[in-house]
This record gives C-alpha cells, sequence and structure tokens, in this order.
C-alpha cells in the first residue's frame, strides 16, 4: 500500500474514533425544561402560612386599653415561636382541662394577653402539622379544634374556644411566652396603636367583641379589576402550560366569542372573558379516604404553582364531598385585600376561589380572576366616604333595626338586644362582582350575629347583604 | 524506525477500536429508539389488526413525524357574501333561529349554521341516467367553485364514489402538503351539475416554531383494538395531518361557538367506505 494511502487511512480512522469515543462517553447537558411548565418557581409556603394565620390578633394590655391587628404577616416568626410553644405545653399530660364562663373569660380580658381569632377552626393537630411542630398527644387536647386562642402574658392557663363555642381553660405548668410580656409593654409604652375596647365594657353585656373607641377607620380604597380581560397571549398561554403542565404547542385551543377552552387529554381549562378560570381533571384516580391535612396542602400546592398566586387567600368554607366512591374536600377561598376579607356581593359565585381535592387529588378549580390596580385607587369621587362621618358597628345596626324585625319593632332598648346578639365583627370590603370590568371596592363591616352574617356598607349604613 | 510497519500496526489497533466503539454507539441508540418504528413491531401490529378483521392496504411510515401546530379559524362567509356569490344578490334571507340562516332562490337554497358550517342545495328535477364520470364530476365542481367564487387551490380530494345516477365527492383542507382535519366541502353531482354541497372549511391564521413529535404510526393504528366499530374494516390511508374539532376534542359542554383555535398533529386514517377516523395521541 501507498505510504500516502496508509496515511489517509490513518487519519480517517483517528477522526472516526474521536467522533464515535464523543458519541459513547460525551453527554452533553440538556437543557433545563422550563420553569413556567412545571411550576417549581412558585411555592406554597407562603400560602400555607396565611392560610393557618389567625384572621385577627386582639391585643389586651389591661381593662379598657386593647387594640386589634388584621396583619399578621410581620410577626410570623413570633407567632410561630408562640405557637410551637403552645402546642407543646398543650401535650403535656398532666394537663387541667376545665369548662369557664363567659364571664370568666371577659374578666380575663383584663390582664394582658394575646387573643388568635382563626377564620377556619383547625385542629391543634393539624396545625402541629402544617407548622411542622410535635403535634399534642391524641388522647389529651389533640382533637380540639380552635376558633379563639387566648394566650395569658403571665402564663399558667391557656383558654381555647371550640368550634362548638365552649369556653376551655387548660392549665399547663409554666408557659410564659417567649418574649411576649416584653414585646406588649414595648407597644403599649410606645402608645402607636389604635384603641379598641368591647362591648362588655362599652354596653355591659356578655360580648367579647371588639370595635374602635374613637373614629372608624376606613380600609385604603381599592380598586379591583379583571385581570384575564386584558391580558396578554403570551401570559395566556404561560397560564394555560402551567394548568395543563405542557407546552402551548401540544394543547388544543378552541376560542368562542366568550371565552377561550384549552384541552390536554383528559384535563381541561376555560378562560371566560369575564374572569373566571375553571379548570377540570377527568383522569381515573383513587381517593378512598379523606384527609383535610394532604388535601390542604396539595390544594395551596396547586394553587400557588398553577395561578402564581402566593398569598391575598383566606379559607372561608370546608366541605367533605365524595364522587365516585372517592371522598375529599371542597374548599372556598376568598380574596384579601389590606389584610382584609373581600366578599362578593352580585356575583353568581359566593366564593372567588374554589377547588376540589382528594388527597392528591385536584379533580375541580374554579377562580374568578380579579386583582387589585397597582396604582393607588383614587377614593369614589362620586360617593367619598369621610372617615368622620362612616358608621360604626353599633351605628349600622341602628340604623337597620327595622330589618331585624320584619314583623314590627318591639318597645324597650332594641339597639342593646340586637348588641348583645353580636358574636364576632370584622372590617372587610365588598366587591359588586364581575358584570363590570373594573370595580371600587366599598368598605364594609361584616357582623356575625346568632341568625346569621350579615354584611353593611361602612360609608352610608346600607345593608348590602346576608352570608 | 520502520514507519510504514508502524502504520500498519496503528491502522490495525484502530480499526479495532472503532469496530468495538461501533458496537456500542449500535447498541446505545438501539436503546434508546422507538422500538415501534421497528420492522417486526410493523409486522405485530398488522397481524393484530388482522385477528380483529382490520386489513390495511397504505403504507405504515416506519420513521419519526414532527409537524408544527397550526392556529386556524373556521372559514365565515357573510349572508350578503353567498347572496352575492350564489345568486346574484336575487335570495331571500331568513334568520331561521340564532344558529341558523337559510336562503332561497327559485330551486336552490343555502343554510349556514353556527356561522361557521355553510349547506347548499338544488332542488331541480333529478335528470336520471348514467352517473357522471370522475373528470366529469370534478370538472363540474371546479366549475361550481369559480363561478361561486371559492378558490380551490388547498383543496385535495380524499373520497369519490358513484351511486346510481350521482356521484359523491370528498374534498379536505391541505396546508403546504398536509390534510387540515376535520375540515371539509362535500359534492353530489349529478349530469346536470353540483346538486349540493355541504362546507366547513378552515383558514390558516400562523403556524407555531415548534415542532411536535407525534406517536409512531403502528401506536397510533393499535389504538383500534379495542375498538370493535372499527374491526371488520379496510385502512385505505393512513397520513399525518393538522387536526382541529372542538366537539370531538372539547371536553366542555357547547362549543358549537368556537371561531378559532390550534390545529395539533395527529394521524389520519380513512378507511375503504370514505369514514375518517383522526388518532391524535402523542
Amino acid at each position: 500500500m501507498k505510504e500516502s494511502i496508509k496515511t489517509f487511512v490513518l487519519l480517517t480512522l483517528s477522526i472516526s474514533l474521536i467522533f464515535l469515543a464523543s458519541l459513547v462517553w460525551v453527554k452533553f447537558p440538556k437543557k433545563p425544561e422550563s420553569p413556567s411548565v412545571n411550576g417549581s418557581e412558585f411555592s406554597s409556603t407562603y400560602l400555607e402560612r396565611e392560610i393557618l394565620s389567625p384572621k385577627k390578633l386582639i391585643v389586651n394590655f389591661s381593662h379598657g386599653e386593647h387594640t386589634l391587628f388584621y396583619e399578621i404577616e410581620p410577626m410570623w416568626k413570633e407567632y410561630y415561636n408562640w405557637m410551637e410553644d403552645f402546642l407543646v405545653l398543650l401535650g403535656d399530660e398532666d394537663n387541667q382541662i376545665e369548662k369557664i364562663t363567659q364571664e370568666e373569660y371577659l374578666k380575663a380580658q383584663d390582664e394582658m394577653s394575646l387573643v388568635f381569632v382563626y377564620d377556619y377552626p383547625w385542629s391543634t393537630r393539624i396545625l402541629g402539622n402544617l407548622l411542622n411542630v410535635e403535634k399534642p398527644k391524641e388522647k389529651n387536647t389533640g382533637a380540639f379544634k380552635i376558633e379563639t386562642l387566648y394566650l395569658p402574658v403571665k402564663g399558667g392557663f391557656i383558654i381555647l374556644i371550640n368550634e362548638n363555642k365552649e369556653l376551655i381553660k387548660v392549665s399547663i405548668k409554666h408557659g410564659k411566652f417567649q418574649e411576649i410580656e416584653e414585646r406588649l409593654e414595648d407597644l403599649y409604652d410606645s402608645k402607636r396603636y389604635r384603641n379598641y375596647e368591647n362591648f362588655w365594657e362599652k354596653y355591659k353585656v356578655l360580648t367579647n367583641v371588639y370595635v374602635p373607641k374613637l373614629t372608624v377607620t376606613l380600609p385604603r380604597p381599592v380598586i379591583y379589576r379583571n385581570e384575564l380581560a386584558k391580558m396578554e397571549k403570551t401570559y395566556r398561554n404561560d397560564l394555560a402550560e402551567r394548568f395543563l403542565g405542557r407546552d402551548i404547542d401540544y394543547i388544543r385551543e378552541i376560542i368562542e366569542d366568550s371565552g377561550t377552552t384549552y384541552v390536554y387529554e383528559a384535563r381541561n381549562l376555560r378562560f371566560h372573558d369575564d374572569g373566571l378560570i375553571e379548570y377540570q381533571n377527568l383522569e381515573e384516580f383513587e381517593s378512598k379516604e379523606e384527609n383535610l391535612f394532604v388535601s390542604l396542602q396539595t390544594a395551596l400546592d396547586f394553587i400557588a404553582t398553577r395561578t402564581g398566586i402566593n398569598t391575598g387567600l383566606v379559607l372561608s368554607q370546608v366541605e367533605r364531598i365524595s364522587t365516585k366512591g372517592n371522598s375529599g374536600y371542597r374548599l372556598d377561598f376568598n380574596l384579601k385585600e389590606n389584610d382584609k376579607e373581600v366578599l362578593l356581593q352580585k356575583d353568581p359565585l359566593e366564593h372567588y376561589m374554589s377547588i376540589e381535592v382528594y388527597n392528591q387529588n385536584v379533580a375541580k378549580f374554579q377562580f374568578l380572576y380579579r386583582k387589585a390596580m397597582d396604582t393607588n385607587a383614587p377614593k369614589d369621587p362620586a360617593a367619598p366616604i369621610l372617615e368622620d362621618q362612616a358608621f360604626s358597628p353599633s351605628g349600622v345596626l341602628e340604623q337597620n333595626v327595622p330589618m331585624f324585625y320584619p314583623n314590627g319593632t318591639p318597645d324597650g332598648d332594641v339597639l342593646l338586644e340586637l348588641i348583645q346578639r353580636v358574636e364576632d365583627v370584622d372590617v372587610i370590603y365588598v366587591d359588586p362582582g364581575r358584570e363590570e370590568e373594573m370595580t371600587t371596592l366599598l368598605p364594609a363591616w361584616k357582623i356575625k350575629m346568632d341568625t346569621g352574617t350579615y354584611i353593611f356598607h361602612m360609608g352610608n349604613g346600607e345593608f348590602l347583604m346576608e352570608r | 524506525m520502520d514507519w510504514s510497519k508502524s502504520k500498519n500496526v496503528l491502522i490495525f489497533a484502530l480499526l479495532i477500536t472503532n469496530i468495538i466503539l461501533l458496537f456500542f454507539v449500535y447498541r446505545d441508540q438501539r436503546a434508546i429508539g422507538d422500538g415501534t418504528l421497528t420492522r417486526s413491531f410493523v409486522q405485530d401490529t398488522i397481524k393484530m389488526l388482522e385477528e380483529k378483521d382490520i386489513h390495511i392496504d397504505a403504507k405504515i411510515p416506519r420513521r419519526n413525524i414532527k409537524l408544527n401546530s397550526l392556529s386556524v379559524e373556521f372559514e365565515k362567509k357573510t349572508p350578503e357574501e353567498l347572496n352575492q356569490g350564489f345568486f346574484d344578490n336575487k335570495g331571500t334571507v331568513l334568520r331561521v333561529a340564532k344558529d341558523l340562516i337559510k336562503m332561497d332562490y327559485k330551486n336552490e337554497s343555502i343554510s349556514i349554521v353556527n356561522n361557521r358550517r355553510i349547506l347548499y342545495e338544488n332542488r331541480r328535477k333529478s335528470p336520471g341516467g348514467k352517473a357522471p364520470s370522475k373528470e366529469e364530476s370534478l370538472n363540474m365542481v371546479q366549475e361550481f367553485l369559480r363561478t361561486r367564487d371559492y378558490p380551490d387551490g388547498d383543496m385535495i380530494l380524499t373520497f369519490y364514489k358513484k351511486e346510481k345516477d350521482q356521484a359523491f365527492l370528498e374534498y379536505s383542507k391541505t396546508y403546504e402538503e398536509v390534510l387540515v382535519e376535520s375540515s371539509y366541502t362535500n359534492f353530489v353531482v349529478d349530469k346536470d351539475g353540483v346538486r349540493s354541497m355541504d362546507r366547513l372549511w378552515l383558514n390558516v391564521i400562523e403556524i407555531s416554531n415548534n415542532d411536535i413529535a407525534l406517536a409512531s404510526a403502528p401506536k397510533a393504528l393499535l389504538s383500534f383494538l379495542d375498538q370493535p366499530k372499527y374491526y371488520h374494516r379496510r385502512i385505505e390511508t393512513l397520513d399525518p395531518c393538522y387536526y382541529f374539532n372542538p366537539e370531538e376534542q372539547g371536553y366542555v359542554e357547547d362549543l358549537t361557538k368556537a371561531r378559532q383555535g390550534r390545529a395539533i398533529p395527529a394521524w389520519r386514517v380513512q378507511f375503504q367506505d370514505g369514514e375518517k377516523v383522526v388518532i391524535d395521541i402523542y
């Protein structure tokens, strides 16, 4: 063989060797999957915190000196520590448990203490699980469902109000909750809080409901907007990809005059032009035993990863459901603005968000996608509400007395009678609904009474709706 | 040093190494390759289908097929445009229901269903005799479309049959030589010309940039095995297509008002009797 041919063969074989070796041994790094598709960029941690947090915190300094906070997030770390201490203490087998009277509980409000009031009566077992702290022993107090939790600074006992409105005093060995006293004394000395009084002090009725002592503070004005109406196609596609877990090119898209439907395998998603998002998964699954803890985690994870919402939700209702032999929960949520719940008024839906979850499986999800506009909303010039003219809770009751007595107002102090029937009072917003693309939220009083929950406009005292 | 001898030894060593590496590459490729595209898998598929009396006359592609998705919209013609194109503006337009408009002129009528499907009918007396030949039918259809302002550049004849004195022709839309389902323009023709037309057509708005890999053809065909309604049939064609059919694809209630959407690549199977089935699996 000629030398030049040999050299050529040698070179060819060498090149071929390098090429083949690269195929066998060199692995090129793979392009990472788009985070928007698998949703890993969104976490449900904050949402979990928020759902577990109390809706409000009442701080009692002494008789006639109280304040109230809706904003719990800044003190989450402390809250977590207190709850950890509380749950550990509650687990002690030597605790003494007794039922107390409303009068005893009201007297306890004169002591320096913290009162947590929850939207949903969480069981101590679920709180322990979700807060990742040691859960109390079953045989002791594990089955408590807490609606209100009273923690005295001096320790020695805890008072719980359970879902049946029973006042339960749990005597504990020590229980000086970390840092509470210091923090409360600092706050008291600073006087940087709004003064509240309870109906017990104001009207001498056996009701532990707190209202502002002097003037009513109106919540910041907020304008809500249908978030889907003006959403660009790229964002819509991204949202559809997150819900259906597939690249948009694989997702069927059907556009109608009233909205768009996306279909991928057994999952479908519909964006209505009026802002409603509906998701359904028709895949077969098995969930024979319901588990609220697992279902709640699945739901919050779904909400966070699909919608990108990781704050601003309040759990309004939990209902057991079953279908095709499977058991699960329907969880209804409302939105929150400035830490206050927003309720829908003239809308076919009662809640902004509803999710049907069977342990790890989400079967249905519905969300009226409305969001506060970024700009500072101006007060409605057509109907300005002046702070000093805003109605107090007793003011709205006084204005609406006939509503509570359809057969005629009886003689005597009817207002006092109504005040005695009040169980809770909260400041909320009311959204007139999705008929308009943009709506100004109405500041309102949500007054829970023995016969139902009534919502009144803070500005003009008008009755808005019953829930 | 004997360079020539050294070269011989090196060539021999490199040759052996290359052969070993080739073996590893082949083994890796086999492991990651689509097993459903092998000759033996295709043969097994044919056999399994034949056991259910499903016969395949079409060639089964043995390669991975990738297509883009298409953004499509339903062709929409206003009653005025149709009145002008078909009846020289002399037809009487009647809005029968929200989703049904009818138009009449002498023996002819047009119905517009859901603002997108067009049904044309000519109720003239049947001429009897033999059905027109395929060539005659094609010419009549072409003339019909031309005079009524319908371009035929994107239409392809997918089915033709004669029955008594009539011929039946079915056209589908193509986009860059790939069929777009479920769009159709179906004609019934006799010696005197077109008797009826049924048209639901799609127009392409844009094409996506990403390729979508279709499931292999044998995999798609195997989906017939558990569907007895396709037993005892003969498959005539098997082609990739774009698929948009809101009523079939949607899981939600009423999609008759769909106006546009995304057509996804799928396999289109046509049986000998003209029935078309689209298999959209990935």
